[in-house]
């Protein structure tokens, strides 16, 4: 069952805040910004455009648990892979 | 206990009747999906942090046509929010025209997308060009096999809907195929900022 | 209410035509039965290639019966090609493809899978992958011979191989199409089991065997992403020359390994758990007795799913990586020894104090289990890195497999196929010829792989086309044991096949519930009707409620009225 307050989330307010997240990580490049600095805030804005995503395009929160495992449990799994990897694979040899 | 034959006891009701199929099939496809994707980021993410960064292997990259493409995904969606709001008001019509828009939205970002491959070609930007460029290209080409996927099925649904379509079955359906376009949206989200503004940056 | 795609408008299969009824049907009794002749068909060409490798290996240098002599570059391809039909092409298609797809709707009471169209498509999508992977071995320096692990760089440069190029083509993308169709066989199973079940069953009144299609389809669904990435980027290496696993290139080669064993450990599980839930299908009707632990079995099945995807680096002790990941991965490999034993052990307890009815399928079921507890039991000295060193690529590590995925993907699917025969074919297998055809499986087997245990320990090497070595020589008699039991084996396949075709067509006609069980697939004609049950079945109850006390039939259906239960309840 969906929530009626979800429903009513105008779909213009979502991509606004897209937009604006994109503006920031380009700034981040655009400006020249130092290297750290910069991979952090396009990593941030990176995470959260796809939490919006989620959360008002996709309405992941008005879904059934099992929907949530389904879409979380992948990301977690990928995540576990990269860092059991990184001795072997992002190590300098 | 009662007797009748539909009596089930103390057992409580499948789960069945509050997950439509559509949907789940749909997010149990995203789910493997996303091992894909995500795996080939992951590895993307890891070689470069052994390389201390993709350096002058990256900096040719070319994100402002990235960036420019990014705001006609975001575009897309966002036609494609409106077509699911369409639907859900009972207004097949305007879901019909909305879909169509975002399949000629994302018709545009495969033309862009075109062009970017084309010049990066001219400049020698080839897949053999170097471990960061066979990645971008087997990256961002995958995503591009599934963007060209969802423009299909968006543009079968477009002529599939007539404005007598119910608004109930629209609903439904444009549930699953948005999500799909949502994911597609996703995955470019990140593959925009690895692939495209963490190597040009700093 | 659940709704599933628009079927066709005719529903019986007269009214259909030959091609949609048989071809290109979207039935899932149907498309089960074309996974089971495909895989059945490709099981023959995997033992075909054993044939003539296992008899290289008794008898070195010698012209094969039937075959001619077998060079170096081939005897690798066939090696090759064995373990990668059987796995991927036999295993995978028989277990899931046929088991999971015929009984899947029938047990959970639903008239159709999810998604019958989609269903369709899979069975096609590995029809194309097989037929690719077959051709392989036809096309300029025939098929890929870089082991079923497909390792890089072997298998990423042609010169490494001899010039195997468009082999190795043909393998990536016969695997990557494979894979296609199990992930859209995945969708359906979990939409259907999780979506469409009957009134009154709740998923703690589905039978094992769901739950075991269902742990296998998470399986591979999570874990195989990160190896089509890697496939990918192997066809990228080998069509168009990029270096994604090559050192030169700045690559890891290393990196290939981890892809395919992130995939690879959890894929042996989704071939070992649907084979072990067939055993606890067949064990509790042929004991009359409920299966023992139920529950424990569940969630046993749920966290050797969940552990499956912290082992795998169990398999690359040996390969180089950062020795820091031994341990963990030791600890972890042991520890999912442990919901493996509780359901070994569950399944013995069923045995316990039973009425034990020793009929083909009971046969097969009880072998299973057998080889499989030795299969498992092997497993932990190879999943130790301390033990691992000396017993990696060795035969024990060969003979460890073979005992745990033939007992599942062949032997246990051989009980289920005796035992679902009759509800697949409506006609009753022969069940003297089963007992013989069983005898013969099971000693061949065991003379197959008894003495590569042996040879293995002895540390004989895997993958070496002759005992060039010294310390080899003295454990060649055990290759020619293992090479008769196999032709015991083959042979013994002979009154299968006859039995199997003879029946379906000559067989005596079987009744709806030939062997007196509970679950729903029983509770309808056999075969089913086109949409499955006449009216939609009501569960009242688990499946595994025989010999209850209190009720005078030793059995009592799922979708019994449920007064029968107001007795001994």
């Amino acid at each position: 069952m969906e929530q009626t307050d979800l429903v009513t989330t105008d779909p213009r307010k979502t991509f606004g805040a897209l937009v604006a997240l994109l503006v920031i990580g380009v700034l981040a490049v655009a400006l020249s910004l130092p290297r750290t600095l910069a991979v952090w805030i396009i990593f941030v804005a990176a995470v959260i455009e796809a939490y919006i995503i989620g959360r008002f395009y996709m309405r992941l929160r008005s879904e059934d648990v099992l929907i949530y495992i389904l879409a979380l449990l992948p990301v977690a799994l990928v995540i576990i892979l990269a860092f059991v990897l990184v001795p072997d694979i992002a190590r300098h040899r | 206990m009662a007797e009748s034959a539909v009596d089930i006891g103390m057992v409580h009701a499948p789960v069945s009747s509050t997950l439509e199929i559509g949907k789940l099939g749909m997010w149990v496809f995203l789910a493997g999906e996303t091992m894909v994707f995500g795996g080939l980021m992951g590895v993307f993410v890891l070689l470069a942090i052994s390389r201390g960064g993709w350096g002058a292997d990256g900096a040719h990259v070319n994100w402002h046509i990235g960036g420019i493409n990014t705001l006609v995904l975001f575009t897309s969606t966002l036609t494609a929010a409106f077509a699911q709001g369409a639907a859900r008001g009972g207004d097949s019509a305007g879901a019909k025209r909305y879909l169509g828009l975002t399949a000629l939205i994302g018709l545009l970002f495969l033309v862009i997308k075109a062009f970017e491959y084309y010049g990066d070609f001219a400049e020698g930007f080839t897949p053999l060009a170097g471990l960061f460029w066979s990645f971008y290209y087997l990256m961002t080409g995958l995503h591009v096999l599934h963007l060209l996927a969802g423009v299909v099925v968006i543009f079968g649904m477009f002529l599939l809907v007539k404005p007598t379509t119910p608004g109930t079955w629209l609903e439904r359906k444009l549930k699953y195929v948005c999500l799909y376009w949502y994911f597609v949206e996703v995955v470019w989200v990140f593959l925009f900022a690895l692939v495209y503004l963490t190597p040009a940056a700093g | 209410m659940a709704e599933t795609e628009a079927a066709p408008s005719a529903h019986a299969p007269e009214e259909m035509g030959f091609w949609r009824a048989y071809i290109f049907s979207i039935d899932h009794k149907v498309i089960g039965k074309q996974y089971l002749f495909l895989s059945l068909f490709m099981g023959f060409v995997g033992i075909g290639l054993s044939y003539i490798f296992r008899w290289q290996l008794a008898f070195p240098g010698s012209a094969v019966p039937g075959w001619g002599k077998v060079s170096a570059p081939q005897y690798y391809e066939f090696v090759t090609m064995h373990g990668t039909i059987m796995v991927f092409f036999v295993a995978m298609p028989l277990l899931l493809g046929a088991f999971g797809n015929f009984l899947i709707p029938l047990m959970v009471g639903a008239h159709d899978m999810a998604f019958p169209r989609l269903n369709m498509a899979s069975f096609w999508t590995i029809f194309v992958g097989t037929v690719l992977l077959l051709i392989s071995f036809f096309v300029p320096v025939g098929a890929s011979r870089a082991g079923w692990t497909n390792y890089v760089p072997l298998s990423d440069v042609p010169r490494y191989t001899g010039g195997v190029h468009w082999g190795e083509i043909l393998w990536l993308l016969g695997l990557a199409i494979d894979f296609a169709s199990v992930l859209m066989g995945g969708i359906n199973f979990l939409t259907t089991a999780i979506a469409m079940r009957a009134p009154g069953m709740s998923i703690w009144r589905m039978p094992l065997l769901v739950w075991g299609e269902l742990a296998a389809s998470v399986m591979f669904m999570l874990s195989v992403g990160p190896l089509i990435a890697g496939v990918v980027m192997l066809l990228f290496d080998q069509l168009i020359g990029t270096g994604f696993f090559l050192p030169e290139k700045g690559a890891d080669p290393l990196l290939w390994q981890h892809l395919f064993w992130f995939f690879g450990h959890p894929e042996v599980y989704v071939v070992a758990v649907p084979g072990l839930a067939i055993v606890q299908e067949i064990l509790p009707v042929f004991a009359r007795k409920p299966i023992f632990g139920y529950r424990a079995i569940v969630w046993s099945t749920i966290t050797a799913a969940t552990l499956s995807f912290m082992v795998w680096a169990h398999h690359m002790f040996l390969s180089g990586m950062d020795p820091t990941l031994a341990e963990p991965f030791s600890v972890t490999t042991v520890a999912i020894s442990i919901p493996f034993a509780v359901m070994l052990f569950a399944m013995i307890a069923t045995l316990w104090r039973a009425q034990i009815v020793l009929s083909t399928a009971m046969l097969f079921a009880l072998g299973a289990l057998a080889n499989f507890l030795v299969g498992g039991v092997t497993g932990i000295p190879l999943g130790t890195d301390a033990s691992d060193i000396y017993l990696h690529d060795t035969y024990f590590v060969v003979a460890h497999f073979h005992n745990t995925l033939v007992p599942t993907a062949g032997i246990a699917a051989l009980g289920g196929l005796y035992y679902w025969f009759p509800k697949m074919f409506g006609r009753m297998m022969n069940e003297t010829w089963g007992k013989v055809h069983f005898i013969f499986t099971w000693i061949g087997f065991n003379a197959v792989f008894i003495p590569l245990f042996l040879i293995g320990i002895g540390g004989g090497q895997r993958r070496i086309y002759q005992p060039i070595y010294n310390f080899y020589k003295p454990l060649q008699p055990l290759h020619v044991i293992a090479t008769i039991g196999l032709l015991i084996l083959i042979i013994g396949q002979i009154p299968f096949l006859v039995n199997f075709f003879w029946s379906m067509f000559r067989g005596a006609r079987a009744e709806a519930n030939p062997w007196h069980a509970n679950t729903l697939e029983w509770a309808t004609d056999s075969p089913p009707p086109h949409e499955n049950f006449h009216t939609v079945p009501i569960v009242t109850r688990g499946p595994y409620e025989y010999s209850v006390p209190g009720i005078e039939q030793d059995w009592v259906p799922q979708n019994a009225p449920a007064a029968v239960a107001a007795t001994g309840h």
